[in-house]
C-alpha cells in the first residue's frame, strides 16, 4: 500500500485548482491509438440511450472497439434501480433499459479498482475535497470518478466521459490517464 | 489450386469444451496458440451463457474454403482437426463481445430528461 498512498503528497496541494480551458483538455479521441479498450463513464451508458447526445466519432469508436466496464460505473447505474419511484410513469421504461444494459455486460469485461486504486483515489479525492471545498455527495462523487480514472488506467484503457470538470481536476493528479472527453452533442448542435 | 472441400461436425457431446478444455486456466506457455484457444473458450462460454448452443454435434456442414485461410486459422490455433478449426472460427465470430455496438443501437430508449440522481 505504500506506493499507493505516497503517490500524491497532500502538502503540495494547498490552493484550489482553477478549471482549465477546453482547448487543453483531451477532447480529441484520435490521439489514442486504435485498438485500445474503452471504459465508459456512467453517463455514457445513459447518453447513448437518448437521441444524438454522444458525438458520432465517439459512438463509432464505442461501436468498433472493445468496451470494458468499470464496476464503479455499473454500480452507479444500479443505484437508479433502487432510487426510481415505482409510481412514476417513466419508471418501467427506465428500469427495463438499465436492467438490459447490466444484463448485456459480459462478466469478464468488468474492471474493478484494485486495492491500490482505492487507496490512491481516496487520497486524491480527499485532497480535492479540501482544496476545492467539496462536501457531502460531491466528495463521494469525486471518489467514484477517481476510482474510474485510476482503474481504467490500470486496465490500459481509455475512459470516455463528458464530465469535464471532475476529469479536469483528476488529470492534474494522473496526467498519464487516457481520458476522452466529449460534449453533449444535442447541446452543441443547437 | 482448388479449394479443399471439408465435411465437418460442429460439436461433440459438449461443444463448449470440444478440444479446448486443456486451455482453461492457461498459462500461455505456448504463446499465440494458448491465447487463441483461451479466446475461443471465452467465446464459447459467452455462447453458452446466451443459451444458443445445442450441446451436441448435430449440424453437418460441407463447405469450400481457401486452403490458405484454413491453414492460417489452424496455425493460429496451434493444431487441430478441421472440425476444431471451424468450430473455433465460428465461436470467435458468433461469440464476440459486441457490447459497444449493441449499446449504440439502443438510442432513443430512455426519456430525454432522465438523469442519474444519486449524487445530486
Amino acid at each position: 500500500m505504500t506506493a499507493a498512498f505516497e503517490r500524491h503528497d497532500p502538502a503540495s496541494w494547498r490552493r484550489g485548482l482553477a478549471y482549465r480551458a477546453r482547448s487543453v483538455l483531451p477532447y480529441d479521441g484520435s490521439a489514442y491509438p486504435a485498438g485500445l479498450p474503452l471504459v465508459l463513464d456512467t453517463t455514457v451508458y445513459i447518453d447513448l440511450r437518448k437521441v444524438s447526445r454522444v458525438p458520432a466519432a465517439v459512438a463509432a469508436r464505442i461501436s468498433r472497439d472493445r468496451v470494458l466496464h468499470s464496476a464503479v460505473a455499473l454500480s452507479e447505474l444500479a443505484t437508479a434501480l433502487g432510487l426510481l419511484d415505482p409510481a412514476h410513469p417513466n419508471t418501467p421504461t427506465i428500469r427495463t433499459a438499465i436492467e438490459a444494459t447490466l444484463r448485456e455486460v459480459e462478466p469478464e469485461s468488468v474492471v474493478a479498482p484494485s486495492p491500490d486504486a482505492w487507496i490512491e483515489a481516496a487520497v486524491v479525492s480527499g485532497i480535492l475535497a479540501r482544496t476545492q471545498g467539496f462536501a457531502g455527495m460531491d466528495r463521494r462523487r469525486l471518489l467514484n470518478d477517481a476510482m474510474m480514472v485510476i482503474s481504467a488506467a490500470e486496465a490500459g484503457a481509455v475512459l470516455v466521459s463528458r464530465n469535464r470538470r471532475d476529469m479536469d481536476l483528476l488529470l492534474r493528479f494522473r496526467p498519464d490517464a487516457r481520458i476522452w472527453l466529449y460534449d453533449d452533442a444535442s447541446a452543441v448542435r443547437v | 489450386m482448388g479449394r479443399p472441400r471439408i465435411s465437418i461436425v460442429t460439436s461433440k457431446a459438449d461443444p463448449s469444451t470440444a478440444g479446448f478444455a486443456e486451455s482453461a486456466g492457461a498459462t500461455f506457455e505456448n504463446g499465440h496458440a494458448d491465447i487463441a484457444r483461451a479466446q475461443v473458450d471465452l467465446a464459447i462460454d459467452r455462447l453458452k451463457r446466451r443459451g444458443v448452443l445445442a450441446g451436441k454435434r448435430s449440424a453437418r456442414l460441407s463447405v469450400r474454403v481457401d486452403p490458405g485461410l484454413m491453414e492460417a486459422a489452424r496455425t493460429r490455433l496451434g493444431a487441430g482437426s478441421d472440425s476444431e478449426v471451424v468450430t473455433a472460427a465460428l465461436a470467435l465470430l458468433g461469440g464476440q463481445d459486441d457490447f459497444g455496438a449493441w449499446l449504440v443501437s439502443q438510442a432513443d430508449t430512455l426519456p430525454e430528461d432522465f438523469e442519474l440522481e444519486f449524487f445530486k
